[in-house]
């Protein structure tokens, strides 16, 4: 189907769309044959078109090798192999055998450090939680903190500090110890080589040396840095990320004259503005600001905020916003200033779109409403002077001291981190480099594309490079020397909060492979005996913090902050208005796509991208696994005749042009935009390599974030785009029957409700009125006795979550799910028990978004247990829908009666498995099949508590019964002992893996039973309703309705800023 | 008509010699007899009770419940201290062994394996005897709070030179009791009690198992057959 013809399919179904519908990708709101031929598939995760190209012969030979390695495991007389148990030499205090234990450390990203919890399991970390005392953390876990336990026990991970002799490598070097071409050291051979090879370079001043160090915010690090800095008074020290923060503070540098940190008191506020930033799903201090927003966000009390969102591609913060206007990247400076303007902060404006002039004089006049109730933010992206502009305008309203403030910025250094790097690559062209320290980071994947580290030297001029990291990526490969990081959950650090709130980072486990921590590589250079990060950390909690005494030295790690240690806040002075000029950015004249930059929702700036889970984790707007995709607007796209997965060059000028990357038509996206998620492409790591295209192949030192005037064409190539927002559908004859007894199930309130505040305060219950739960008698008989002693529950606030995926993680993490690879996703083989369902409502290009998280529902009437045939699934007393892995045979009838889709069959042993395996050449799928055990580094990251499932084996969502049984075993042998009043689970004190990680508290679990607790509270809220009701499976998962904050007239008003045009 | 010459072939030769017509009883004796042996013999060869109990590794270190447990009459849980609170009943740390015998029998050459893991911090590598599958989450505690002894599941450990599985420790060796607790549960005052009867208390194991499920409030039977109480 030719993209016109498909244009035309979409025309014609345009009024469903506008009539309110919800629906799940453009394919399926235009029903193409595509998507008609995928739904008609009863199993399109076992299509038998993959076997009818295998020959009797092949068929006959594979069936008798299954049946010879089927007789070879019968072998062996005991049951299962011998195991050994090995207790501690000598006792540890506190120590239980396999009881978990909790640490409080941190995950530091970019210079900002979250509090979280580790999970310890018989001294091996095996999950990432959410710090309560921690006031960014607030209990809930970012899925980067949480996907980091993958990567302590990654095998791809750096074993022994490697020395390679290249043309480059200095004199000095050849007299290491038996340094052959490429030789693997230990440590205790690395820190001689580095002692003798820094206290040369010591003698002349550390002329010619340079450090390259990713932005860190440890006291403990900074205060290394001096001292380095004053043993090397000549060495330079540059400070580089990818996604920097430059604007932001060379914004506040224009409007107050020094760099400050923005905080946020969103909680205070009832209109919140942000331009382009994305404070609910990437900015450092997003559990904080999502916890803080959902406070704003109860529908039933007085105060209910409004959140007013300005982008050009989705953001997580996009899909929350209660309107979402659309605009071109470089029509934000002009839309600040009429903002502005209108405010009365400064006279004249340029002149706006006539539609996009009316939201904006909406928007002040709210803001004016609102007075110091109101905020303003803008996001990294933004140019300088749309910050100033924000902060005058924040000032401007009062809203000072009430929805934000300032303190001081740690990370501010002398040049901005372009301009370092800058430096750094001239430094190495002119040949003044003698040698180079890479504390972490990969400057060589995702440094500007014009700037290029030439670590090689010159004639005459050897560097030696020192590369510090996790992996060898495409620097250290480059680099001389490449010693292997101590992980965070293996070293001692410190760090800092976004707010300044000091914590110490304690390791939980020894070096898995040698590792040296960053502050340990410092201490070493400058010729310090090394000091371990105990004693280092130690030091300067004493002398920074007053940390003194062992008593308070205890608590600091058992609470993982230091109580008020927070930056104080900073006065301004009256901001200064930038002069009004034209900047590079706002100049599109040239015409052209507006290309946006922005860190991946899994990859970030690309160091995260060697983790499976974080890959396979679908985008949260996008549903993209695997690779990323230039995201471009249903109208471009047809304007080009461009379908999804269609390859395209975007070029930006001769030099910088992206060769093939695949498009996929993205409802939302500003039409002459393109978003390109950075983060993918790298050519280093073994799960990182060839996924996705590195976009930073076009991203230049002046266009960190947007560029303008590129053009595209079309390459020919088609590319498989590993989507999952079109999988488990129901098949036809399903849809036909659900359509007959519950009515269109994309039509409003059939699974997802959502009204106005305006309307929910009138009649909270209207919304469901055009629904009506049948009382038909039940199926079968309940087990007697039913609901003893608990009956559990769940409620899943559709108001409150934002999609960040937190959930989809920490579900992953506690229940050992596995990740399957691109080709078995392509097969709608993922095995997340948790997924968030992504709804567009409305018109193609200004849709709204709906997250719903979906997983069992624990039907007390449940459609998949009566098709069992071996009852493998059944109820237990609680109220739990159990699914028994050992009975199971793997039939798949349950899958295929659930109406929820919520079931996963694992058709490989996938934790055995390589996600990457090439494919097999007869079934054109990867060499899944069993065999290997699985690598026991892996199996140190598993969770005891879980069963980790076979080949064919269905399992789903258990409401986490390991963790309901704990608990329960817990109070009953308190109260055996008399310690406790009752021998059922106080409320609160079962708390599922997704509940846990939630920043926003969208989920809530407990026992029904229970009048008073919170779940039972929140099923009887107006707002909550059982999905597909009418079918009389009383599920035990119960939503709130989504209430918008939008009047009469903001609603499904969706405008975009400037005309455009492109060629 | 043969393929290959086109001729007539002589219908002899497909038929069967007289005497295979005495083969067929025979056959079909073989039959029945190994359609009830197989499964017979997979039943009992492959029955945890075969393959299980009495499973005997030699273990590392020559400890002797026979003499701790029975002649010195220790407390189960001396060593196994986290019996009553966590799922494992731990196995002791070396130092445990230490407290007695770094004076008592600190020579013997049989404890030259405890010394060295003492000294090098090393483990002690002890064999897994009672070994349920990983899909099980057997938890000791919930069992010794609720009145289940030690050797209503392990045996007469008191009397083990050698420890070996007494019980079969399959499904339905765990159901006998998940289906009738009151058939084995007794004072928690007699947990560790190896020689413990009902009948030492003059009422008969029913009477006093029912009166103590009662006043330990052990979850009805039909909660403890439920899947998850042990599968998670």
């Amino acid at each position: 189907m030719s993209p016109l013809e498909k244009k035309q399919s979409v025309d014609s179904l345009a009024d469903q769309a506008s009539a309110g519908r919800y629906w799940r990708s453009i394919d399926a709101l235009s029903r193409t044959p595509e998507f008609l031929a995928r739904m008609r598939e009863e199993f399109p995760e076992a299509r038998e078109r993959d076997l009818a190209g295998l020959g009797r012969r092949e068929f006959t030979k594979l069936m008798a090798a299954s049946l010879a390695l089927a007789g070879a495991t019968l072998s062996g007389c005991r049951r299962w192999p011998d195991q050994e148990i090995r207790p501690q030499s000598s006792t540890t205090e506190g120590f239980l055998p396999g009881v978990a234990e909790y640490f409080a450390t941190q995950f530091e990203l970019g210079g900002i450090a979250t509090g979280i919890l580790a999970k310890s399991m018989d001294g091996r970390p095996i999950k990432v939680e959410g710090n309560g005392q921690h006031p960014f953390s607030l209990g809930a876990a970012s899925v980067f903190a949480q996907a980091s336990i993958l990567e302590l026990y990654d095998p791809d991970r750096t074993r022994g500090y490697r020395y390679r002799k290249t043309a480059s490598s200095s004199a000095k070097d050849a007299n290491i110890r038996g340094a052959n071409n490429e030789t693997l050291y230990s440590r205790a051979d690395f820190e001689a080589a580095m002692t003798s090879h820094f206290a040369v370079l010591a003698k002349t001043n550390g002329r010619g040396l340079h450090v390259l160090a990713q932005p860190n915010c440890g006291p403990t690090f900074a205060g290394l840095r001096q001292q380095f800095q004053s043993a090397f008074p000549e060495a330079r020290w540059h400070v580089y990320q990818s996604l920097d923060r430059d604007e932001e503070l060379s914004g506040s540098n224009m409007a107050f004259g020094r760099p400050l940190r923005c905080q946020y008191h969103l909680q205070n506020a009832s209109t919140i503005v942000c331009l382009d930033a994305d404070l609910l799903g990437t900015h450092p201090g997003h559990l904080k600001w999502s916890r803080d927003w959902a406070a704003t966000r109860n529908p039933d009390s007085g105060k209910y905020s409004r959140l007013w969102m300005y982008e050009a591609g989705y953001s997580i913060t996009g899909a929350a916003a209660d309107v979402r206007q659309v605009v071109l990247p470089s029509a934000m400076i002009q839309l600040v200033r009429t903002i502005a303007a209108g405010l009365g902060v400064n006279a004249g404006h340029p002149e706006l779109a006539p539609a996009m002039q009316h939201r904006v004089d909406q928007l002040v006049g709210e803001l004016k409403g609102s007075g110091a109730h109101s905020l303003v933010t803008a996001g990294p992206s933004q140019p300088s002077e749309v910050h100033a502009w924000v902060h005058a305008i924040n000032q401007h309203l009062g809203s000072i001291g009430t929805t934000v403030s300032w303190t001081e910025e740690p990370l501010a250094e002398n040049k901005s981190s372009a301009e370092s790097f800058a430096e750094l690559a001239g430094a190495l062209r002119g040949g003044s480099v003698d040698t180079l320290l890479i504390l972490d980071g990969n400057p060589l994947y995702d440094g500007p594309a014009d700037l290029k580290l030439e670590l090689q030297g010159t004639q005459g001029r050897s560097i030696t490079s020192i590369h510090v990291g996790l992996f060898e990526n495409e620097t250290a490969q480059q680099c001389t020397w490449h010693a292997p990081l101590a992980h965070f959950l293996e070293s001692w650090g410190d760090g800092r909060a976004w707010d300044g709130t000091y914590g110490v980072q304690q390791p939980l486990i020894h070096p898995l492979f040698e590792g040296i921590s960053a502050i340990e590589m410092l201490s070493l250079a400058i010729g310090k005996p090394i000091a371990n990060g105990l004693e280092l950390v130690r030091a300067t909690a004493r002398e920074q913090f007053e940390v003194t005494e062992n008593d308070a030295w205890q608590q600091l790690l058992h609470d993982g902050v230091l109580a008020d240690s927070q930056f104080a806040t900073v006065n301004v002075p009256t901001a200064t208005l930038p002069a009004v000029t034209n900047f590079a950015n706002a100049d599109n004249s040239a015409g052209g796509f507006e290309i946006c930059f922005a860190g991946g929702y899994s990859t970030q700036d690309g160091r995260f991208a060697n983790n499976g889970w974080l890959q396979e984790l679908p985008d949260p707007l996008t549903k993209m696994t695997w690779g990323n995709a230039a995201l471009i607007s249903k109208q471009d796209a047809d304007a080009c005749k461009l379908d999804s997965g269609d390859g395209i060059l975007i070029r930006l000028s001769d030099d910088f042009q992206l060769s093939d990357i695949p498009v996929l038509i993205h409802p939302g996206q500003m039409p002459g935009t393109i978003s390109l998620a950075l983060g993918y492409g790298r050519t280093a790591g073994y799960i990182a390599q060839n996924v996705g295209t590195n976009v930073g192949a076009i991203r230049t030192v002046a266009n960190r974030y947007a560029a303008c005037g590129a053009s595209i064409s079309r390459t020919g190539k088609r590319h498989e785009l590993a989507c999952t927002q079109e999988h488990f559908l129901m098949d036809a004859v399903g849809a036909a029957g659900m359509k007959f007894r519950v009515g269109d199930p994309g039509g409003p309130g059939a699974l997802v409700r959502e009204t106005s505040l305006q309307k929910h305060r009138q009649n909270p219950s209207e919304v469901h009125s055009r629904f009506h739960s049948p009382k038909p008698a039940p199926m079968f008989d309940p087990p007697a006795p039913f609901n003893s002693p608990c009956k559990w529950g769940m409620s899943i606030d559709l108001n409150k979550c934002v999609g960040c995926n937190g959930c989809v993680i920490a579900c992953q993490s506690e229940n050992n799910v596995p990740i399957v690879g691109k080709a078995n996703v392509l097969r709608n083989r993922e095995m997340h028990w948790l997924r968030i369902d992504r709804y567009f409502k409305g018109e193609i290009d200004s849709p709204d978004v709906v997250h719903v998280p979906m997983a069992c529902a624990h039907c007390e009437s449940a459609p998949c247990e009566q098709v069992c045939p071996v009852a493998a699934t059944v109820h237990d007393t609680e109220g739990l829908n159990a699914m028994v892995y050992n009975r199971c045979v793997g039939t798949r009838y349950c899958a295929n009666n659930c109406p929820y889709k919520v079931r996963r069959f694992n058709y490989f042993d996938f934790h055995a498995s390589n996600p990457r395996a090439p494919a097999k050449p007869w079934l054109g799928v990867p060499d899944q099949q069993p065999g290997r055990e699985i690598k026991e580094l892996v199996q140190m990251g598993f969770n005891p508590d879980v069963s980790v499932r076979m080949r064919g084996v269905m399992e789903k969502c258990t409401y986490c019964v390991q963790r309901i049984s704990n608990a329960r075993i817990q109070a009953r042998n308190e109260y055996a002992n008399g310690d406790r009043s009752s021998p059922i689970p106080l409320d609160g004190e079962v708390v599922t893996a997704c509940q846990q990680a939630c920043p926003t508290g969208a989920i809530q679990f407990g026992d029904l039973n229970d009048s008073e607790s919170k779940i039972s509270q929140s099923h009887q809220d107006a707002r909550a309703y059982a999905m597909l009701e009418e079918l009389n499976i009383r599920p035990r998962t119960k939503y709130l309705t989504r209430v918008r904050n939008i009047s009469g007239e903001t609603a499904a008003i969706h405008v975009s800023a400037g005309d455009h045009e492109h060629t | 008509m043969s393929i290959e010459t086109g001729q007539q072939v002589s219908p002899e030769r497909f038929r069967f010699p007289p005497w295979a017509n005495y083969l067929v009883p025979g056959l079909v004796i073989v039959a029945i007899g190994l359609l009830t042996y197989i499964p017979l013999a997979l039943g009992l060869f492959l029955s945890p009770k075969t393959t299980d109990v009495g499973y005997r590794p030699e273990q590392p270190v020559a400890f002797s419940h026979a003499m701790h447990a029975g002649q010195l009459q220790m407390d189960c849980r001396y060593c196994h201290s986290t019996v009553e609170s966590t799922a494992f009943a731990a196995i002791p740390a070396t130092k445990v062994c230490m407290n007695c015998h770094a004076s008592i029998g600190a020579d013997l050459p049989t404890l030259q394996a405890v010394r060295d893991s003492y000294s090098t911090g090393d483990p002690v590598s002890w064999k897994k005897i009672h070994d349920e599958p990983d899909f099980v989450f057997f938890n000791h505690s919930a069992h010794i709070n609720h009145g289940v002894g030690c050797a209503t599941c392990h045996g007469r450990i008191d009397e083990m030179e050698v420890v070996h599985q007494d019980k079969s420790l399959s499904m339905a060796w765990c159901l006998e009791c998940h289906r009738n607790p009151e058939q084995f549960l007794r004072p928690r005052s007699e947990i560790t009690n190896m020689q413990w009867d009902a009948s030492q208390t003059g009422k008969s194991q029913k009477e006093l198992g029912s009166q103590l499920a009662k006043e330990y409030e052990v979850h009805h039977s039909i909660f403890l057959t439920n899947c998850t109480a042990c599968h998670r």
